[in-house]
């Protein structure tokens, strides 16, 4: 037999992307390990308590994971791997919730030391109203939270309470586009994300830009057939995702509303903002406190890395409905990842950039990086700037950018041309010397949708925009993006640009970032690259010749 | 036989199995980089900025960049190489001299140090291309990396500067220049005592023995090549007179 994986103590597996078997062995790695990074060369994964966990919950067997492993491992299986895997394997299902009556759940607890464990622990004991035989009870409204704290203790719930069934909605997804005319036809890996998710309940799904997540939504609500609450980033996104429910579904127009400051109705789908859910006055969530008061069967949180951390409570009073996250990055530069796992959900689906763009389904994007020399007037400044953040503003405005867009415009004359920045001041300025029009967050909702609708019907070729066009802006057809400024190193915010280019077309994509030589953006720039180099991306480093 | 596996985030992986790498690799890659694991088949490292500079002021003698050409089973990313060779070019353009001075070749970063407030709270001193300065090197060393992305080399012999009273109205004294000896001996140390002894020689709380001095001695016998002497004769009065460089 063809052995092709390198098994370590540590319980991170490798794979070599030069062995035959690499695809049936990457599909069923996935299965019960995380893919921790996936260069060309080889894709490393980690057993993890949570990944074990997940594949309980998809019905693998222990021995079905021991068999694959020892079956294809180059060497001997670590015996602390074999031990690691059936630890967690027979944790699960220690810890049930089950419901008990109106007013409290059973938390029962089979093992008399956890038991112990769990009333000396001082958050948790705060949620136990009181012992009975062979476990707790405790309150409805602690159960997402509970989840939450026994998680981060390594303990895992098993969850046998279910979910509220919303009220029913019958919708299908369409055959043909009602807009385009085209086919519609659900990719294999929409499918498997949210099959994945269904049948669980809930779950995180980690997927590249361009490749389709609004339809793995639209799909998992379909699969649900209930009422659904879709909760997303920005005001352009809800829309988005209006037009899309109505292009692809046979929903009519009463039945889906926008929540917005105009709008305070709900219709069997209802789309809001993160903004609007969390938006709290006289210290009470006015909007929230109306949302829960309806009957949800399905939650959908789009772009779930963005949400705001005064949502996590939030989230948690949604324990009876079924949820689905979607994410491109699951990096959140707060660090607490965690905390989107024990309150929405695992991460059930994960699949690598290069992966989807070796298929087809993303667009191949050439990433450069373009150090810019600085003038000799800024360079001078530079370097008699007081302090960091000084430096910072002359690196970030230096006029030979300008010089550079502009070359690149010309070098791709013709193209859909995003220009992204961080500083509306900078892009103003700029907007100005090159008559390109500037979208950005002080813009009204109209005025930003007016310049993406020109851009999506080839009215405009170029587009100046600020950081709210990181994420959920859906303009097919950018070819190139050129980045001026960025927010310091986030590895999240690089990943979700370079996302801009990746919705498929057919010529390459470009994605330029403009790194003003011998400053502090070549540094800041060295962390953001992190997450997609990990994902295979290689980005290529020149120097622009200037005019000093 | 190649034995490495370099990839575009900076990530070294490395054969334990394979002779080479851990007879000859494995101690340079930990002094170059992070270790991110070290297991039984594949050992794990990332190149940082930080860790690059540690590796070149421990194992200033090994040209790292071409230890990884030679010993990658693939070809090395190119934005890996660009990185690197960046990285590179920036280590010796600031280098400290003694325990309070650095020497910064090129001129642009001179001037970036000069109209830094943060640095310019611990430097007392510009002499041309020397700073001197008060404080932790370990500070000015972080400020510098990340507010002018330029590391500090350390000299090989990460000698400090020394006085050295010998107990018969003589102080040897070990700086960068004659001045500076001087400097340190009239404008920093009023007078030379046991405690400034203690302070200067890093042996804060032991007693400063004969045993200890003789150690001194002939720690600076072997150092004192790349740096200058000079005897001073101390009078009864301690006013000081320089008789020797």
């Amino acid at each position: 037999m063809n052995r092709s994986l390198i098994i370590q103590s540590d319980n991170t597996v490798m794979l070599l992307t030069s062995d035959p078997m690499f695809d049936s062995v990457k599909n069923e790695l996935i299965k019960f390990s995380e893919i921790k990074m996936s260069p060309d060369t080889m894709y490393v994964y980690e057993i993890t308590a949570l990944s074990i966990w997940n594949a309980i919950a998809i019905g693998i067997e222990k021995d079905y994971i021991i068999n694959m492993l020892n079956d294809n491992s180059i060497h001997p299986v670590p015996a602390s791997v074999v031990n690691y895997i059936s630890k967690w394997y027979n944790s699960y299902g220690v810890v049930v919730l089950e419901a008990h009556n109106d007013k409290h759940f059973f938390l029962r607890v089979s093992e008399a030391n956890l038991r112990i464990k769990l009333k000396e622990n001082s958050v948790i004991s705060t949620m136990l109203c009181e012992e009975v035989k062979d476990g707790f009870l405790i309150q409805p409204n602690h159960r997402g939270e509970i989840k939450s704290v026994l998680m981060k203790n390594n303990v895992s719930v098993n969850d046998k309470i279910g979910y509220s069934a919303g009220n029913e909605l019958s919708f299908k997804i369409r055959s043909v586009h009602l807009t385009k005319n085209f086919d519609i036809e659900i990719r294999y890996y929409q499918e498997e994300s949210c099959s994945a998710v269904f049948s669980a309940g809930n779950g995180v799904v980690v997927l590249p830009c361009g490749s389709g997540k609004t339809m793995v939504g639209i799909r998992f609500a379909e699969m649900c057939q209930t009422t659904t609450l879709i909760v997303t980033n920005s005001a352009a996104s809800v829309k988005q995702w209006k037009q899309s429910l109505l292009d692809f579904t046979d929903l009519t127009e009463d039945q889906i509303s926008c929540y917005d400051a105009n709008n305070k109705t709900f219709a069997p789908v209802t789309i809001c903002t993160y903004h609007m859910l969390a938006y709290k006055s006289k210290g009470e969530f006015i909007h929230f406190n109306r949302f829960i008061q309806q009957s949800w069967g399905a939650l959908i949180l789009d772009e779930v890395h963005l949400m705001p951390a005064n949502m996590f409570r939030i989230v948690a009073s949604f324990q009876a409905t079924k949820r689905l996250a979607l994410t491109a990055t699951f990096v959140r530069e707060d660090g607490r990842e965690k905390d989107i796992f024990t309150l929405i959900g695992p991460k059930r689906y994960d699949k690598p950039w290069k992966d989807l763009e070796a298929q087809g389904y993303i667009a191949s994007v050439n990433l450069k990086e373009l150090r810019v020399p600085l003038t000799k007037k800024d360079k001078k400044s530079y370097l008699e700037a007081k302090n960091y953040q000084d430096k910072l503003d002359i690196a970030v405005m230096s006029e030979n950018k300008v010089e550079a867009i502009r070359f690149l415009l010309a070098k791709h004359k013709g193209e859909k041309i995003l220009i992204i920045g961080q500083f509306v001041d900078q892009l103003e300025v700029i907007s100005g010397m090159l008559n390109i029009p500037v979208v950005h967050g002080q813009n009204s909702d109209k005025e930003r949708e007016f310049y993406y609708d020109k851009m999506r019907s080839d009215n405009i070729n170029e587009l100046i925009a600020s950081s709210i066009a990181n994420a959920a802006l859906d303009i097919p057809g950018i070819s190139v993006v050129i980045q001026i400024s960025f927010l310091g190193g986030s590895r999240n915010e690089e990943a979700q640009r370079v996302g801009r280019a990746t919705r498929p077309k057919d010529c390459p994509a470009y994605f330029y970032t403009l790194v003003s030589k011998d400053t502090m953006e070549e540094a800041q720039n060295f962390n953001r690259q992190q997450f997609l180099t990990g994902e295979g991306y290689k980005y290529e480093i020149q120097e622009m010749a200037m005019v000093a | 036989m190649e034995s490495l596996t370099i990839m575009p985030n900076f990530i070294i992986m490395a054969e334990v199995s394979n002779r080479n790498y851990m007879d000859n690799l494995y101690g340079i890659l930990r002094c170059y980089c992070e270790v991110i694991a070290n297991v039984e088949h594949i050992d794990s490292y990332r190149i940082t900025p930080e860790s690059f500079w540690k590796g070149m002021n421990s194992v200033p003698d090994v040209d790292f960049i071409q230890l990884l050409k030679d010993n990658t089973k693939m070809e090395i990313p190119k934005n890996v190489i660009t990185d690197l060779d960046n990285f590179k070019s920036k280590f010796g353009i600031i280098t400290l001299i003694g325990d309070d001075c650095l020497k910064v070749k090129n001129e642009d970063i001179l001037t970036e140090i000069k109209n830094n407030t943060k640095l310019n709270e611990m430097i007392y001193e510009y002499e041309d291309d020397l700073i001197f300065f008060e404080g932790d090197i370990n500070t000015i060393q972080k400020i510098l990396q990340n507010d002018l992305s330029c590391p500090v080399k350390f000299r090989a012999s990460k000698v400090k500067s020394y006085i050295l009273d010998d107990g018969l109205n003589h102080c040897l004294v070990k700086a960068v220049s004659p001045d500076r000896a001087l400097k340190l001996l009239y404008g920093k140390h009023n007078t030379i005592n046991e405690e400034n002894l203690r302070s200067l020689m890093n042996y804060k709380k032991a007693d400063i023995t004969d045993e200890v001095i003789n150690d001194f001695m002939k720690y600076l016998i072997t150092n004192i090549n790349k740096h200058f002497v000079c005897m001073i004769q101390v009078s009864d009065d301690a006013n000081r007179k320089a008789v020797k460089y």
